[in-house]
């Protein structure tokens, strides 16, 4: 029994291994690589919403990891805040960039840093018409989905994306649960 | 004598490595004429960096993956013969995004799900029931080289039309006079999928009209 069993499925076995090897290997020959282009990314994204901001103070948990950024002017005063954040989208997590002012009263802006949504609908949300809703928005309150209005309209109100409903209100709750997050981190300090 | 001879060139996989190359290129073009693939043909042609990157990241894959299945040919009986064609072209559509990842972040990016959707694209698997099964190595090798090619030629095709129509740019360099974007003369059709089902349809009718009349 044994002998059949290995005789129809050894090549498996071996290929599985040998193959299996060559993907970590090239994976662990390139992993440095992908991780400094999405550093890059990231400080682009920085300098480009927190434009007032000449360097930025990283503020990290026990364990090492970036919790949030300050931006920094040329006098060391604080010219607004910098939280990566995630959540569920309609295809795969999304990865945002959300930066606050110093105040912690309106947004600086938001970027996409990871996506993988529908092309040509929730892909939008990479887009300026989506995206810039974000920019000044005041988060004294929560922001809220429209279906349609104004999108030039700085105010909490963000319109959707047509036809991509559930990809618009990811990116809103995970800017809302961050705001709310920020908030509590600042005011411990 | 003159069989003795075929037979060594046989061996070595001379002509028909070449036949297959050539063919793979035009006679058999996996977009015009065998119409395999189509998901990326439409989908990645708006522009034509993506549509480049697109097609060498495919032909990549084919041709290791084609390569790989044609070495173990003798091995492959029964109902392994389609798991192993399966194993062998994910194995490389994942190197190949790990490079896209490291080396063209930007393109990577732009391509999306598309890249990892190069598992089920069925020139490759095709190609490997096809030729890699049966062929030798360098015959199987020049086949997936050919239809990569072509493949990568169709696109770019595609791309050159839709890129020129929508942008007025080749490789997002400027090619129209401005007014062409700037009155909005452009075809902002042309960026959308029924842009890209349009320009295949035509491109199919004119190249079955010149295959008809050879």
């Amino acid at each position: 029994m044994l002998s059949k069993f290995l005789k129809q499925t050894w090549l498996v076995m071996v290929a599985a291994l040998v193959f299996g090897l060559l993907v970590a290997g090239v994976h662990g020959a390139l992993k440095q690589r992908i991780a400094d282009n999405a550093r890059k990314k990231l400080e682009g994204e920085l300098k480009n919403l927190l434009t007032k901001a000449t360097s930025f103070k990283e503020v990290k948990d026990e364990s090492g990891k970036v919790i949030y950024r300050i931006g920094l002017d040329e006098q060391g005063k604080t010219v607004g805040y910098a939280l990566q954040a995630d959540g569920g989208g309609f295809a795969d997590k999304i990865v945002l960039l959300i930066t606050l002012d110093a105040k912690l009263d309106k947004l600086l802006g938001i970027a996409v840093l990871k996506s993988n949504e529908t092309p040509g609908f929730g892909d939008k949300i990479k887009d300026a018409p989506f995206k810039d809703q974000f920019t000044n928005c005041p988060v004294t309150e929560k922001l809220a989905v429209i279906k349609t209005g104004d999108r030039s309209k700085v105010d909490r109100e963000i319109v959707a994306i047509t036809g991509a409903t559930i990809s618009s209100e990811a990116v809103t709750k995970i800017v809302n649960d961050s705001v709310i997050e920020m908030k509590k981190i600042i005011s411990h300090e | 004598m003159a069989t003795e001879e075929k037979l060594e060139i046989k061996k070595a996989g001379g002509p028909e490595a070449l036949t297959h190359f050539i063919r793979g290129l035009w006679e058999e073009n996996a977009i015009f004429r065998q119409m395999l693939g189509m998901c990326p043909v439409l989908a990645v042609t708006a522009q034509m960096k993506p549509a480049l990157t697109m097609g060498v990241a495919t032909t990549f894959v084919l041709v290791c993956s084609n390569t790989v299945v044609s070495l173990m040919r003798k091995l492959l009986t029964g109902h392994l013969r389609i798991l192993m064609f399966t194993l062998t072209i994910a194995t490389f559509v994942t190197i190949a995004d790990l490079l896209l990842q490291a080396f063209l972040p930007e393109m990577s990016e732009k391509l999306g799900p598309y890249v990892p959707l190069i598992i089920v694209n069925c020139l490759i698997i095709g190609r490997a029931e096809a030729c890699g099964s049966r062929k030798p190595v360098v015959t199987s090798f020049f086949d997936a080289l050919g239809m990569g090619m072509g493949f990568t030629f169709g696109l770019l095709v595609l791309a050159t039309v839709r890129e020129l129509l929508a942008d007025g740019s080749l490789f997002g360099a400027m090619v129209l006079p401005d007014a062409y974007v700037g009155q909005g003369f452009n075809w902002n059709v042309m960026k959308l999928p029924a842009g890209a089902f349009l320009t295949l349809g035509i491109l199919l009718g004119l190249s079955n009209y010149f295959f008809r009349k050879k």
